[in-house]
């Protein structure tokens, strides 16, 4: 084990961990405040990487447009399942609706890549970011694309960070996770505020997988993965804290996972991250009542 | 204005945006939609390419045979095990694109009407092989197309117990499936044919690479083989080991391989890696500022196009088909007919599930002569074990036809034309031959 070899791992590190940083705080805002399981993250993060790729090259957009074409889907599919998905399932199903939400969102994100393909094909696709180009620091090298997205994932963890605290929406939203139930007697009306949720979280998945998409390839499953580290990272992070403390959970578990390539095969890279999570649940219990009783009130409300 | 006429008032702008969004919508998708590649689509099933069954018949010289010796009329099942989902679904569609165009020629020329039933293996699931193999076999099934080295092993018992002939055009039989009842592999041994071939050509080229790194995919207990076999063949050349790196199918992100293999400094990298895979390696080994040479054991154009730029320091050393030089006629009609039915260039696992699509025929053929039933797989295996040969798509020149030979002891090929190719930006070009075993190794002129 060579010092630079340390520091290689280290900086791979960093940035697996920003982008699981990015990915676990919109998942972690989304379970935290609506306590939905939203398994189709992973459909929202799949389909802002194809659109933003198809605007790109066969449409001919510009890159930033094509961003925002591929940051709107996101937005706009996440919001459509809240709306139709999830929202009438926790209506109609009450103290179960965490089971059913999850199982319909496992069976939304299936049809929904089998769509995108059915659309697109499953051959890969590519989203050109930046020129990429290898970076040289010292003994370290990484590409541009991972610096950009690097920056660009703390960028957007600090702006959310800074809406929930210094914005009205914000302190809606921290109102609704902190204690749904006091929130719904203020007058705060549950519903727009997990579809203002919905959208951030989308906005933020969205983001991910186009800058996933740059650093890698776009392909049908492309989202898969990134949803089993979100889950990890939220859950490492808590459900209830802010993005910068789920953000660095991002960092942790990233480091993890490269690091533990100094001891065994990266094969193995995610038993040990795993085993992170086995540990921690083991040690802090998620409250799944706590989880539940968020729910719940909008199942029974009214308006829902 | 009463309540009623003041709601419906002020729900109006609400109502046009309504429309609006709804508008927004439509354009949206539509653009998206258009943008679709139309044609990437697999075409009909029934589309020959545009070419006539006497086309066929002439070029593999089945002219004058009657109808009952070509098998008209009959219809048989033939199953076709593919990884129609998962990281690997790009290998199932082209496969099952080649066996398409199989079919379908194959009935133009007078051929038996062969059914394909589809069954997905969902990317080397063992359990999902498994149980597609016992689906065919209760359905009477005589023969298969597998992949993935008849999904990596999964299916060796049912394709036994239902005595199903089973050609294995992905992988061949690869080191594991050597000898298994039933079981063929339909192309060189891989990676050792790789093996032998890629450390040939670094010796022939730049005699200075000693230290070969071999990063390779998670086969289970077969892993230990792969190494053996690969230590045989650096043992062979006069190079050594430098380190091992495993890797599974559908890993994306190669940083801590790629980490460990700066460390370890080799001189040269051999990739056995699968799919879009390579695409995924070359891309980040590239952007780490590493300069090694590496060769792996295949190309796709997929991977070429996750790996852009980054592959062009690839090489390739396999039994690959290559669209750029149609070897004999066969080839050639085979080439032109895929490209018109499918829109796309057809590349090894395209050339190997058509060729081995009428290398059952043929077995059929010879069973019918026979007097036999085509509808045994054993009888089928019996034909193919008293003449393990078949035409084929690779090797030969003008009207003579490539041949495939196949070894009746370890199920693997013994004649199969191989070489090492540059990727050269998409259009891979051949710079060394080689026969199995890297036997006749010659640099391209």
């Amino acid at each position: 084990m060579s010092l630079e070899q340390v520091a290689q791992l280290t900086v791979a590190g960093v940035i697996n961990g920003s982008f699981y940083a990015l990915v676990g705080a919109g998942f972690g805002l989304i379970l935290g405040v609506t306590g939905r399981f939203h398994y189709a993250f992973a459909l929202v993060f799949t389909l802002s990487a194809y659109v933003t790729s198809v605007l790109e090259t066969p449409a001919g957009l510009p890159m930033p447009a094509a961003i925002v074409g591929g940051l709107l889907a996101a937005i706009v599919l996440g919001i459509a399942i809240e709306r139709f998905v999830y929202r009438p399932l926790a209506r109609a199903s009450g103290a179960v609706s965490l089971l059913t939400i999850f199982i319909s969102s496992l069976g939304l994100t299936i049809a929904g890549i089998n769509l995108i393909t059915l659309a697109w094909t499953a051959f890969s696709r590519s989203i050109e970011l930046v020129p990429l180009r290898p970076i040289n620091v010292g003994a370290i090298s990484f590409a541009s694309v991972e610096a950009v997205l690097v920056a660009a994932s703390w960028l957007l963890i600090l702006a959310l960070s800074g809406l929930l605290n210094f914005s009205d929406l914000g302190r809606s939203i921290r109102a609704a996770r902190g204690n749904p139930q006091l929130a719904r007697i203020l007058g705060l009306d549950p519903d727009s505020i997990y579809l203002s949720v919905f959208a951030l979280g989308s906005f933020l998945c969205g983001a991910a997988g186009i800058l996933d998409g740059a650093r890698f390839a776009v392909q049908p499953s492309m989202g898969i993965r990134p949803v089993m580290f979100a889950f990890v990272v939220a859950f490492l992070g808590g459900t209830r804290n802010g993005p910068i403390v789920v953000g660095l959970a991002g960092l942790f578990v990233g480091l993890v996972e490269s690091l533990s390539g100094l001891f065994v095969s990266p094969q193995w890279s995610s038993l040990v991250v795993f085993s992170v999570l086995f540990i921690y649940l083991v040690l802090h219990p998620v409250d799944f009542r706590a989880l539940r009783a968020s729910i719940l009130p909008a199942a029974s409300s009214p308006r829902g | 204005m009463n309540n009623v006429t003041a709601a419906r008032d002020s729900a109006t702008p609400f109502r046009n945006r309504s429309k609006l969004c709804r508008l927004a919508g439509g354009l949206a998708l539509g653009l998206l939609l258009a943008a679709a590649p139309a044609g990437a689509q697999d075409a009909s099933p029934s589309g020959t390419g545009g070419v006539t069954g006497d086309q066929i018949k002439q070029v593999l010289g089945l002219e004058g045979k009657d109808a009952k010796a070509l098998g008209t009329g009959l219809h048989f099942k033939l199953g076709i095990v593919l990884a129609l989902t998962g990281p690997g679904s790009y290998y199932g569609r082209i496969q099952g694109n080649g066996a398409k165009l199989g079919v379908a020629q194959i009935k133009a020329a007078g051929g038996p009407d062969i059914e394909l039933i589809f069954k997905d293996h969902k990317t080397a699931d063992a359990q999902a092989g498994a149980r597609a193999t016992r689906e065919l076999g209760i359905d009477g099934v005589p023969a298969i197309l597998s992949s993935f080295v008849g999904d990596i092993g999964a299916m060796f018992p049912g394709v036994a117990q239902y005595k199903m002939l089973t050609l294995d055009g992905g992988g061949g039989t690869s080191d594991f499936g050597q000898r298994k009842p039933y079981f063929w592999g339909m192309r060189a041994i891989e990676p050792d044919d790789d093996f032998i071939g890629a450390l040939k050509y670094w010796k022939a080229t730049d005699p200075k690479i000693k230290r070969v790194s071999l990063v390779y995919f998670d086969q289970g207990p077969a892993n230990e083989i792969v190494i053996n076999n690969f230590k045989k063949a650096l043992a062979e050349t006069g190079q050594e080991l430098a380190s091992t790196e495993l890797t599974t199918i559908g890993q994306t992100d190669y940083s801590a391989t790629v980490s460990r293999l700066k460390a370890s400094n080799p001189d040269a990298i051999f990739l056995f890696g699968t799919g879009v895979d390579p695409g995924y390696f070359m891309k980040q080994l590239v952007n780490a500022g590493m300069k090694t040479p590496v060769i792996g054991a295949e190309y796709i154009s997929d991977a070429a196009k996750v790996a852009g730029p980054a592959f062009d320091n690839y090489m390739f050393a396999t039994d690959w088909f290559n669209p750029e030089k149609p070897t004999n006629a066969w080839s050639k009609l085979f080439l032109q007919s895929y490209i018109k039915e499918f829109n796309l260039e057809p590349e090894i696992n395209a050339a190997n599930y058509y060729e081995d699509t009428f290398a059952i025929w043929d077995l059929i053929r010879r069973v019918i002569a026979k007097g036999g039933n085509v509808n045994s797989g054993e009888e089928l295996q019996n034909a193919l074990i008293a003449d393990p040969k078949f035409q084929s798509v690779y090797g030969g020149s003008g009207t003579q036809l490539g041949t495939i030979e196949l070894d009746t002891t370890t199920h693997t090929a013994t004649k199969r034309p191989l070489g090492v190719y540059m990727s050269n930006n998409g259009k891979p070009k051949q710079v060394a031959s080689f026969g199995i075993g890297g036997a006749d190794f010659e640099l391209t002129k």
